[in-house]
């Protein structure tokens, strides 16, 4: 469970959270939609404990996020943002067993190197271990990066409670991809992680989330659990365009048509 | 990439270092054998031997081009590892160990005491000048970094960008004031001040040797540690971050391994440019990016380098002394653009080389 109580965050003047309230729990998929500048991003950096706010507190099972190691913090939670940059070239497999340095001292254990082989296979990424990660396409390096997260998350039983959080990660992606991205971050869910996605595409978000929070100017606007359904009035208010929803029935998600 | 090991690299690496010290120690003003040096360093170990050797040969060897040759080493270690932390820590590959400020900063106070020395010191030059060079080289070195990473740490967070453009105007502003001391100063001290900008390695002693061996050896020892952390670094701040590393403390921590490394190995050898930049890079062409390689890598390969500048300079015009760091730059970048030539040939293309 991550509890997020009154959450403020401020950069100078300019309030960029305002007063956020709300629970995540484990195994239901949670996506956050809004507009640019609605504070999705800052909030994900929230709670995911890399900004401290002004105000408020982040709670992981009852304990305050600031107050775990960074350490023992990054065993359970990942974050796999948008798209990572590297500045000096280095092989796909060291990128991946990045994952693991949160695990292991100085050296990783055979078993270190069996979750990243896993976490490779599981993102079709296998065939590239050798390769330098800036030689590949934006798509490749993406599902590298989450073979990372994958690895991060892998192997340290099951009595932690673990945090999966993407920040815009399949915007890059081709729709294969998105999908085989997606469709993992839903199987860790439903082991019971705490998944939260910053999506940007409604059809795709509908189609994924248990859950959908709107945001619009820091703050929770709309928060859509399971049975609930979207409506033209609510992307009106909080993206200003005007759409229809479409239902096609035979156990179809709706469809949102602009 | 290559799949030899780094364990591969390190003792090919060590053995290569072996033997150019074993090398250096035989070439210079005065050319011993090698018998002759194995002698010496059989009867300082007590051995029994029978090669002639003269007492003063003896004492070139123990006073002189041991010490030097030692110096050498650890110097070229201190300033590669630095520019290999500096790269990671800056994520930028044209960064160097000079980049915040400390090897100009250093420059400046040497030039004080070449210039203002005998003032000074007045009555007491006699027992306090030897040291007072190498005193305010390491305190110019240490200031200037200082402000530096003070300027770009607003808001309790460092930042990196500002950092490097703090580093550009104190550089600019230490150089400023090397130039007006080369201009106030008379024919011979302006002279000094320049073989100083280009690094001499003429005067090592055994305290030197101490000095430094022991900040350097201290200085990557504790940097190794840091090395898992510095490539999680390369993906960025907050994935960093989000690897469980405190980026914070690590840089403050980087700067500051940096900093006595680099102002202690300057302030008694002077400035010696481009070794810190190229080694990591020849490194990282070898074979890998990865930080802990890159440290170890750095210390072996730019001692071996540095001690091969030394040995050009003393047999270019032996007996006289050539400065060293025209040598590094003469030789070193030439060798570096043929390296990046020959990559790029051979790599994939979009490559980070290529």
């Amino acid at each position: 469970m991550l509890s997020v109580r009154n959450l403020e965050y401020r950069v100078g003047k300019k309030e960029i959270l305002r007063g956020i309230t709300t629970e995540f729990s484990p195994g239901t998929f949670h996506v956050i939609v809004g507009p640019n500048g609605s504070g999705k991003s800052t909030f994900l950096k929230t709670f995911s404990g890399e900004l401290k706010p002004q105000h408020g507190e982040v709670v992981y099972d009852k304990q305050d996020v600031f107050s775990i190691n960074k350490t023992e913090l990054a065993r359970k939670r990942a974050v796999l943002s948008q798209q990572a940059e590297l500045h000096f070239p280095l092989s796909v497999e060291e990128i991946v067993m990045m994952g693991r340095y949160p695990h292991f001292v100085y050296k990783p254990t055979p078993n270190d190197h069996a979750i990243c082989s896993d976490a490779m296979k599981n993102m079709d990424v296998e065939d590239l271990i050798d390769r330098d990660y800036l030689t590949l396409s934006g798509g490749e390096k993406q599902r590298v990066q989450f073979a990372r997260v994958l690895a991060q998350l892998s192997g340290n039983g099951s009595e932690f409670q673990k945090y999966l959080f993407l920040d815009e990660a399949v915007s890059h992606l081709d729709l294969k991809h998105q999908h085989q991205l997606l469709n993992i971050a839903k199987a860790i869910c439903s082991q019971g992680a705490v998944v939260i996605a910053i999506l940007h595409d409604l059809n795709l978000s509908i189609n994924y989330a248990d859950r959908i929070v709107f945001m619009k100017q820091g703050k929770i606007v709309y928060d859509l659990g399971e049975g609930d359904s979207i409506t033209s009035s609510i992307i009106k208010d909080v993206f200003d365009v005007d759409a229809r929803i479409i239902n096609p029935g035979d156990g179809h998600k709706p469809i949102v048509v602009f | 990439m290559r799949k030899l090991s780094f364990r591969f690299y390190y003792i090919s690496l060590a053995i290569i270092l072996l033997i150019t010290l074993i090398i250096s120690t035989r070439v210079g003003a005065v050319n011993l054998t090698y018998e002759k040096i194995f002698a010496f360093i059989g009867k300082a170990l007590r051995l029994s031997n029978d090669v002639e050797f003269s007492r003063i040969e003896e004492q070139v060897f123990f006073q002189i081009r041991l010490p030097r040759v030692i110096l050498c080493a650890f110097v070229g270690a201190a300033l590669s590892v630095s520019g290999a932390l500096m790269q990671a820590l800056f994520r930028n590959p044209i960064v160097e160990p000079g980049l915040v400020g400390t090897s100009s900063g250093a420059a400046l106070g040497a030039a004080f005491v070449f210039v203002m020395g005998k003032t000074i010191t007045g009555a007491y030059a006699e027992t306090i000048g030897p040291y007072l060079l190498p005193l305010f080289a390491f305190l110019g070195g240490f200031l200037s970094t200082i402000v530096v990473y003070k300027l770009s740490n607003v808001f309790g967070k460092t930042n990196v960008n500002t950092m490097i453009l703090a580093g550009i105007a104190m550089n600019a502003l230490a150089n400023g004031g090397t130039g007006f001391f080369s201009y106030i100063a008379r024919d011979p001290q302006a002279r000094s001040i320049t073989f100083w900008n280009l690094g001499t390695l003429t005067g090592a002693t055994w305290e030197g040797v101490y000095l430094v061996g022991a900040s350097t050896v201290i200085g990557i020892l504790l940097c190794l540690r840091y090395g898992k952390s510095l490539n999680a670094l390369l993906l960025g701040e907050e994935e960093a971050g989000y690897l469980g590393v405190n980026t914070e403390k690590l840089k403050r921590r980087i700067i500051i391994l940096n900093t006595f490394m680099v102002a202690i190995a300057t302030s008694l050898v002077g400035v010696i440019a481009f070794l810190g930049l190229i080694v990591p890079h020849l490194l990282r062409i070898m074979k890998s990016s990865d930080n802990r390689f890159l440290i170890i890598g750095s210390a072996l390969l730019g001692a071996i380098l540095l001690n091969l500048a030394d040995m050009v300079a003393r047999v270019l015009v032996a007996p006289s002394e050539f400065p060293i760091g025209i040598i590094t730059a003469f030789v070193g970048a030439p060798v570096f653009l043929f390296m990046l030539i020959a990559n790029s040939r051979k790599q994939q293309k979009g490559g980070f080389y290529a």
